[in-house]
């Protein structure tokens, strides 16, 4: 014998509303879409039908409150709705791409258990506009009871839902949170949704999508797409840019952040379907360098996810993706062309991202390249402003080097393009491309001191015993004594390294503590480096102490002079000192005592 | 001067913002280096942990190596100061990448995987993990015996948290897969992660690019196509995804428009020269010549190409030969794997080169 579950209605429900709706108002959705559904079905027969949809709360002194959804659609005959009953909870199964299967009836069925959440009773009013039928009542309980029967009244084509509020769903049935729920959901439709309470009604989405809609000029298709930003994502946006893609007819705004965006975080956008709400966290959407930008778009011939939370990833989501990155390409091209103001501004928060498309894109490369901004020594400079300056383009491509600096080249007042971030040092290699008069020159900690001035040949000469001391004293520490002048000439000597002595300097750092395991492996890396780097400490000749020094006779003197003036260029450049390093400050203090007491032995 | 610790806190804070690369890189080594200076050990740890990780997903395996190196002399003095956890997991990333060096010679190389297995073993793994990367090693020296016995001791332990996640495990076991030529079953084991029903941080990144080959043997050039599209997209700003890079190349060389193609050398072809891993490096070239192949034979000898410093130069006209640039390609390439070679006592890369052949026959010409 054949058995038959017991199914209970209530707890699928609560399962429902737990685990499948991300949000309890979701039933409004399912009622707008019914009420979508209905409408366009009965503008099938009659066009001229004026499709309107109302939502109203009724607060009842003492009863718990009610929602009332009405509309002027195709509505049920008694024989349809008995269909639906039959369908509810058999084909509430979406297929395999999320589309709700079967029929119509079958998916006004499904949409209605939703329903079951916020309400232990669903009272259904309906007459068909199809045939002369009367009436239909239908009353069903979250026990899975229900009854039907015909009314004698003569009402309207068109159906209406009755939903009486569940003990604690109280917050479900204000008039604040259905006028919410139905813009969340319903803000594309093109039917006037009303949502009425006691005297007050108002339209949710009077404008429809506001993209559409005609406008005197630019700037005021602008501030009212702004108010929609504003409204949607409660959220100031600085700009608003319509992107459509003709692959799965989409259409919206790209919405520009007020504030610098960070290049690995995912953005939600919001996206409607058929302009009925699909998902507000779809990533995605836009090309990876649009970061800066939410949007809103609705698509009419794209497929949603099982979830229905998203669009399925398919080759027409492919080249929607591609086209609504071209569409807003197109569109910053344009603003730079035409609204030079406009792009500054967005620029100036959103220069991470067009330096992102610029190095992808070859034409937005050479229209891009001289609004770009770059940090420099004399604050914030634009490519042409750096191009305009001289035929040298002076830039450092490591953050690092760059601070250790910047302030050394601004006293001896050369510019320097600090290009250690991301993109930058591509996007700056390509500059002779599009400014063939300019020399492009990649500064190096060692090539910096080219720019410094050199000796003449008397200072070469005085300098001369200072400089071969130095370099036996450094040699076992590959560092490369050498002297210019330079400012400031308070500095007396500068260490610079290159990132790589620098990484040479960090891994035998590591050597100094690892097992001997590690020591061979961080060996077997270093020789896989080629030869080694050396550093350079360049003394300033300028400093009234290194001149004092250069007169100084003794050979010994000048080595520990050396050493020390070299463990301080380290710790001006914030390099931690290795154990060797460390043995020279203790060196170099006890030759200078050796030389004091030299200078004391006379007396006796 | 700036109060070093309060740099630090500035550094750590933009560093945050900053997606892995070498500005992300250059910052943390600067915050490293100020913590050395104040001698502050266990902020010297920290900083090198976060280190470790942006040099290892950007590619910068010898940075990775010397953070970790210090950490885990620091751990050995004083293993209650810090997680075990997180040296060991960090481990797996030194065992995995230094394989890629081939300067490292074996014994050393095997040293360090013995040196894994036993902290792994005191540490109270299910040797998961241990196993599962061995496979890795034996695949690199082309010892298909050995793989096929790491493979059998790895799928008989439980999983525990020193084990790759999910996604990354799925994408090992199509690698072995392909490893093997069994391209049904690579397909088979990558399937949870094209589907998108497991991702992590790389997966399913590196997945479809390395699934390319696997589909044109199959003949399945739609799905092919696909896996293109959405995997491309996906590694293409990645520093530490040459491979996929490389994968890529070789399908749009061979299946896709050489116009893209050329646009990929060009994109990719400094960052894989300047990849301190050979391996890396080995797989660009191979990919690079296959598209010189595919070029000459469309009738293509001479074209005008960006090219970084390292390859021959273009000619008086700007135009570079497509036939010297491939020549030299293969001789970098072969230069590689002959180190391979020498470091393994194996010929697991001449295969490799013999096997080149094949794959021009997997290409698919329009019309």
């Amino acid at each position: 014998m054949d058995h038959r579950f017991q199914v209970n209605l209530r707890g699928i429900i609560d399962l429902l509303s737990n685990h499948l709706y991300s949000r309890p108002e979701v039933f409004v959705r399912e009622l707008l879409q019914n009420a979508v559904d209905a409408i366009t079905a009965r503008r099938a027969l009659d066009p001229a039908c004026p499709g309107e949809i109302r939502l109203t709360v009724v607060a009842r002194g003492g009863g718990p409150p009610m929602l009332e959804a009405r509309d002027d659609g195709v509505g049920l005959t008694e024989a349809e709705l008995h269909a639906l009953l039959a369908t509810i909870g058999q084909s509430s199964k979406r297929d395999e791409q999320g589309r709700r299967t079967g029929d119509f009836l079958g998916q006004f069925g499904i949409g209605l258990l939703s329903c079951f959440v916020v309400s232990d009773e669903i009272v259904v009013v309906t007459r068909s506009a199809r045939e002369h039928a009367p009436a239909v009542e239908w009353r069903a309980r979250v026990d899975g009871t229900y009854a039907t029967r015909t009314l004698e009244a003569d009402v309207a084509p068109g159906t209406q839902v009755y939903l009486t509020c569940r003990p604690g769903r109280e917050e479900f049935f204000t008039a604040e949170a259905v006028t919410d729920a139905a813009f969340h959901y319903g803000a594309l439709l093109p039917f006037p949704v009303h949502v009425e309470c006691g005297k007050s009604s108002r339209v949710v989405n009077r404008d429809g999508a506001p993209w559409r809609a005609e406008f005197a000029d630019e700037d005021e298709r602008t501030r009212a797409l702004l108010r929609f930003g504003e409204k949607t994502f409660d959220e100031r946006f600085l700009d608003a840019i319509p992107i459509r893609s003709r692959a799965g007819g989409v259409d919206g705004v790209a919405f520009v952040l007020a504030h610098p965006a960070n290049l690995n975080s995912r953005r939600g956008h919001r996206v409607y379907l058929k302009n009925m709400f699909l998902g507000d966290s779809v990533d995605d959407l836009l090309p990876d360098w649009a970061f800066f930008a939410r949007a809103v778009v609705n698509a009419d011939d794209l497929r949603p996810t099982a979830s229905r939370e998203g669009f399925y990833e398919d080759d027409r989501l492919e080249a929607a993706r591609a086209e609504l990155g071209e569409s807003l390409r197109d569109s910053l091209v344009d603003m730079a062309k035409r609204r030079g103001d406009r792009f500054r501004r967005f620029l100036e928060i959103h220069h991470l991202a067009i330096k992102a498309l610029a190095a992808q894109d070859d034409e937005c490369f050479r229209l891009f390249v001289d609004w770009l901004p770059f940090e420099t020594t004399r604050g914030r400079l634009t490519v042409r402003e750096l191009c305009e300056d001289g035929a040298v383009v002076r830039y450092v491509d490591d953050v690092s080097i760059y601070h250790q600096l910047a302030k050394v080249a601004s006293s001896q007042g050369l510019t320097l393009v600090n290009a250690g971030y991301v993109y930058e040092p591509e996007l700056l290699a390509r500059l002779p491309e599009v400014r063939p008069d300019v020399v492009l020159q990649r500064v190096e900690p060692e090539n910096l001191a080219q720019e410094f001035d050199e000796l003449d040949l008397d200072e070469q000469e005085a300098f001369h015993a200072l400089l071969d001391a130095a370099t036996e004293a450094l040699r076992p520490f590959r560092c490369r004594p050498e002297a210019r002048k330079f400012r400031p000439s308070d500095m007396p000597a500068l260490y610079q390294a290159g990132s790589d002595a620098r990484f040479l300097r960090s891994l035998e750092q590591s050597k100094e503590t690892a097992d001997p395991l590690f020591q061979g492996l961080l060996d077997s890396i270093a020789a896989g480096r080629g030869p080694v780097a050396h550093t350079m400490l360049v003394l300033n000749a300028s400093n009234p102490m290194i001149r004092r020094l250069a007169t100084i006779k003794s050979r010994q003197a000048l080595a520990r002079a050396a050493e020390v003036l070299y463990v301080q260029g380290l710790m001006l450049a914030h390099q931690p000192l290795s154990s060797g390093e460390l043995g020279l400050l203790s060196r170099g203090l006890a030759g200078l005592l050796d030389l004091l007491a030299d200078r004391q032995e006379p007396q006796p | 001067m700036t109060d070093p610790r309060a740099r630090i806190e500035e550094i750590q804070e933009q560093a945050w913002r900053l997606p892995r690369g070498p500005a992300k890189l250059a910052l943390l080594e600067e915050a490293v280096r100020l913590a050395d200076m104040l001698e502050d050990v266990e902020l010297g740890y920290r900083l090198r942990g976060d280190l470790a990780e942006t040099a290892t997903f950007s590619g910068r395996i010898d940075v990775l190596l010397v953070a970790f190196s210090w950490k885990l002399a620091q751990f050995d003095r004083a293993p209650d100061r810090f997680s075990d956890f997180d040296i060991l997991w960090q481990y797996k990333w030194v065992a995995n990448n230094v394989l890629d060096f081939s300067e490292v010679p074996l014994p050393r190389l095997l040293r360090l995987f013995d040196d894994m297995e036993r902290r792994y073993r005191e540490a109270g793994s299910t040797m998961h993990a241990v196993w599962y990367i061995k496979r890795d090693l034996y695949q690199h020296m082309g010892d298909r015996e050995r793989a096929a016995e790491a493979d059998a001791r790895y799928r008989k332990c439980r999983r525990d948290h020193l084990s790759d996640c999910v996604a990354c495990v799925a994408h090992g076991d199509a690698g072995y897969h392909r490893f093997l030529r069994q391209w049904p079953e690579a397909l088979d084991a990558a399937e949870p992660l094209l589907s998108g029903r497991l991702t992590c941080s790389e997966q399913p990144h590196i997945a479809f690019g390395r699934l390319l080959v696997p589909y044109l043997h199959l003949k399945r050039l739609d799905d092919a196509r696909a896996a293109h599209q959405r995997g491309y997209k996906m590694v293409r700003g990645g520093p530490q995804f040459v491979a996929s890079h490389a994968h890529h190349l070789e399908f749009e060389s061979l299946a896709g428009e050489p116009a893209r193609a050329k646009a990929m050398v060009e994109r990719h072809l400094p960052g894989a020269l300047a990849s301190v891993s050979s391996d890396n490096r080995f797989q660009f070239l191979l990919a690079a010549k296959l598209w010189t192949d595919r070029m000459l034979k469309l009738g293509k000898a001479r074209m005008k190409l960006r090219l970084p410093a390292g390859p021959p130069p273009a000619d008086a006209d700007g135009r570079s030969d497509l036939e010297r640039l491939g020549g030299w390609f293969q001789d970098q390439a072969e230069g590689i794997a002959a180190r391979f070679d020498a470091r393994n006592g194996t010929d697991a890369f001449r295969r490799i080169l013999d096997g080149r052949a094949e794959l021009m026959e997997l290409a698919v010409d329009e019309g």
